[in-house]
């Protein structure tokens, strides 16, 4: 910056008030001493997120080398490519406060358009970003993509890179799991021990000497690495760079299993008091992501909502952090609430242990955010942003199953007995397979794992909505369900669950490696289809094998979902492919 | 306050001229002066821009007056003053911008005019010194702002041509470069970004000279 020498200034007025004006004073070198020219670079791409009509939130980082003082980054966003004739720019502060993050809400944006945005700084320019604002009035489709679940070392984000190739998305989804916490040990699976999982690739975790930091980060300082390390990734940046996000966070953007006011994977004996690493992970999070911070600073409140035109609502829910109270920590607590329920549907075991208050998933303010959004949609959809399943899922019974030839069942059963530790765990997990009842270990974070709130949330959903499709993350493998409820009535349909597959985070053909993957998928779907008197969600599509991500088209008539997958995350090459297009028609309620 | 002290300063110059001129009449001279100018783009290298703004060529016009000091030499107190509406700031791809720059000058210049055989034609050049009151007047658009005022040294040369019409009424035509210390203002608006630019001017300036 320019250094403004008053005192020498004053004298040379002087100097001329008194006739003695000297040629040689004007335009003598370093008259005004100027800062020092940074050089900039954009080290992370480029970002938008959260599109309105009218505005979206623009992010970029920008590091200037060998600096540690704040400096400005110049902004700005144009219906053209070439940036020509902007209709919005401006300055942000690049601050080490921030990370040296630059976010900026756009505004002035009109509905329904493409816009092209840069960062520059001197001669340093950021690569165009492309981004789109939400339509208004008559809309005929959207088109989005969800997503959830990348860990950067576990594999390429090949996911990331497919839906990157398309140029047709309103806005991408990612519902959480944006990365993980740990450490280089911190996520071991079965596969990765062997060396192999269920589709008979060998396990690897490919970019595992690239993570940073390499501990478990706990600290404000390791989470910013860790989302530097994330968005150092090429597919991830060009994901970002053609689409406009609409984010939550889930567990791991703080730590494994975390709810308001802990973490299974939170000790605060070694690690330091839960709140202040939850502000941390949130402090980074709305650093690195284009998300739109809440107007009164409350970097915990991200639940929110978008309206595409008259065609659709988007209610995006955070059921991780900020209503959640503690999981069932065993499964014998877990089963008790569905060994104690009453026949008119209600939970009573489903308390915060020492009190009579059933246990939530979202706050009373969310609640009733979530039951205004969707009781004033006039569009004809209404679209959940959801993290964990939400659908009923029991354990798959392979001791009955029908789908199975004895010589697959057999040595099956023999597996799942040696992994459970003799006869009696396998009876044991008969029972609870035959019963109806779900896996504690697949489901213990779930919404399962709350019926009281879960059967409220449906209601609400049957009630406030017209046609709800609840987009779902957290499991790693692609589900589909129709969701019901008892009523009075009868068993009604709610809406449709569709649940995408991790970008790269491990699936069951990982987590049981032993277990062939389609055999899984079809005793899963078998268990899961015919009504039982725990649960009356019926499961259309099970893939447990493959990464990917859901492609959802809306238009007023039908919504169609398609799962597109990956055929390996351990290396760069990899093929992708539709594995599944389901239709719910407008009004149906369910899986056509 | 600058611009006042500026034309009270030029209004005081005058008259401290004027009795010397009663006395010496054929001594003194004022001119009339109106030309074509241009600005050199303004510099906006501060912070994260490093462009400039282009700035169109308009009317500079003022006066001056002038005392025959010795032999060809003159010595020449001048007021100019000038504005340039803003066009582009290429660097961000923007048009059609708002705002200007004015500049007004208060400079004393040393001229020696010779007379040459055989021709009515007399050239002269000269060098200049003074002050200049610059003012950079909300150059942009709705996000962006360059803003602000300073006073600042300027040196000129200048070099012409003049033709006697008369014995008192002189015509003249010459070609002035002028450069200024670098002004600060602000870019903005939504934060104030310190920058500073040199101005400088090259005019064709036309004028008439009186002579007492």
């Amino acid at each position: 910056m320019a250094d403004h020498s008053p005192s020498r200034r004053n004298v040379l007025r002087g100097a001329l008030a008194a006739g003695v004006t000297t040629a040689a004073a004007v335009g003598a070198p370093g008259a005004l001493a100027r800062g020092a020219v940074l050089s900039v670079s954009f080290t992370h791409g480029v970002a938008s997120g959260d599109p309105l009509a009218d505005r979206v939130i623009l992010w970029t980082r920008a590091l200037a080398e060998g600096n540690s003082a704040d400096f400005f980054v110049y902004w700005s966003i144009s219906e053209r490519p070439d940036m020509g004739a902007p209709v919005n720019g401006g300055f942000i502060r690049a601050s080490a406060d921030n990370d040296w993050c630059c976010k900026v809400d756009a505004l002035g944006l009109a509905p329904g358009k493409t816009y092209y945005y840069q960062f520059l700084h001197r001669d340093r320019r950021s690569p165009v970003g492309i981004t789109k604002t939400l339509p208004v009035g008559d809309v005929a489709s959207v088109k989005l993509a969800f997503f959830s679940c990348s860990n950067h070392p576990k594999g390429f984000f090949n996911v990331y890179r497919e839906a990157a190739r398309r140029d047709d998305l309103n806005a991408v989804l990612h519902l959480g799991d944006y990365l993980y916490e740990y450490g280089p040990t911190g996520y071991p699976t079965p596969g990765l021990a062997t060396g192999r999982n269920s589709v008979g690739q060998t396990v690897t975790q490919p970019r595992i000497d690239e993570l940073r930091p390499r501990n478990e980060i706990v600290t404000l300082t390791d989470y910013r690495l860790r989302y530097a390390l994330y968005r150092s990734d090429a597919d991830l940046q060009e994901l970002h760079r053609k689409n406009a996000w609409i984010t939550v966070w889930d567990d791991h953007e703080s730590t494994n299993d975390s709810w308001r006011n802990g973490a299974e994977n939170h000790q605060p004996a070694t690690e330091g008091p839960w709140e202040a690493r939850l502000q941390a992970a949130a402090r980074a999070y709305h650093e690195w992501m284009p998300i739109r911070t809440s107007q009164d600073g409350n970097r915990l409140k991200i639940f929110r909502a978008f309206d595409f035109g008259n065609l659709a609502r988007l209610v995006m829910l955070d059921t991780r952090i900020e209503g959640r109270d503690e999981y069932a920590v065993t499964q014998e607590q877990f089963l008790s609430y569905y060994l104690t329920a009453r026949p008119d549907g209600s939970f009573p075991a489903d308390v915060v242990p020492g009190t009579t208050r059933a246990r939530r998933v979202m706050s009373a303010e969310q609640e009733a955010f979530v039951q205004a959004q969707l009781s004033s949609s006039t569009q004809p959809w209404q679209l959940i942003g959801n993290q964990t399943l939400l659908h009923f899922q029991s354990a798959p019974n392979f001791a009955d199953t029908r789908v199975l030839p004895p010589a697959i069942r057999d040595p099956l059963l023999a597996g799942i007995q040696q992994l459970l530790g003799g006869p009696a765990g396998l009876a044991q997990y008969n029972q609870l397979a035959r019963g109806g009842l779900p896996l504690y270990d697949f489901v213990a974070d779930s919404w399962a794992a709350y019926p009281t709130a879960r059967t409220r949330f449906l209601a609400t959903l049957l009630q406030a909505a017209r046609n709800p499709l609840v987009l779902t993350g957290d499991s790693h493998n692609s589900w589909a369900a129709n969701l019901r409820l008892p009523t009075p009535a009868g068993i009604a349909n709610v809406g449709v669950e569709l649940a995408t597959p991790s970008v790269s985070s491990p699936g069951f053909e990982e987590a049981l490696p032993d277990l062939p993957a389609a055999a899984l998928s079809a005793v899963v779907l078998e268990s899961n289809t015919n009504p039982a008197p725990a649960r009356v969600d019926q499961l259309v599509y099970a893939e447990t094998a493959r990464r990917g991500f859901v492609l959802l088209e809306l238009t007023r008539e039908r919504a169609t979902a398609e799962w597109i997958l990956v055929n390996t995350v351990f290396n760069r090459d990899y093929t992708a492919t539709v594995d599944r297009t389901l239709t719910v028609q407008a009004g149906a309620r369910r899986i056509a | 306050m600058t611009r006042i002290a500026l034309y009270a300063a030029l209004s005081l110059l005058g008259a401290t001229l004027a009795p010397a001129q009663a006395a010496e009449a054929s001594r003194f001279h004022a001119s009339l002066l109106v030309g074509s100018s241009s600005l050199d783009d303004l510099t906006a290298d501060a912070g994260p821009i490093d462009g400039t703004i282009e700035l169109d060529r308009d009317v500079a016009f003022g006066a001056a007056i002038g005392w025959q000091w010795t032999g060809p030499l003159r010595l020449e107190a001048e007021f100019l003053s000038q504005r340039a509406d803003a066009e582009a700031l290429p660097a961000l791809a923007l048009t059609d911008l708002n705002g200007r720059v004015e500049l007004q000058t208060l400079m004393v210049n040393a001229v020696a005019e010779w007379s040459l055989a055989d021709s009515a034609i007399r050239p002269y050049a000269g060098l200049g010194a003074g002050w200049a009151v610059v003012e950079v007047d909300r150059i942009g658009n709705e996000f962006l702002q360059l803003d602000g005022d300073d006073d600042v040294l300027a040196l000129q040369a200048l070099v012409g041509v003049a033709v006697p019409v008369t014995e008192r009424l002189t015509l003249t035509l010459d070609a002035r470069y002028l450069r200024t210390e670098s002004v600060d203002y602000a870019i903005g608006p939504a934060v104030q970004i310190p920058a500073d630019s040199r101005i400088e001017a090259t005019r064709i300036m036309a004028g008439v000279r009186i002579g007492f």
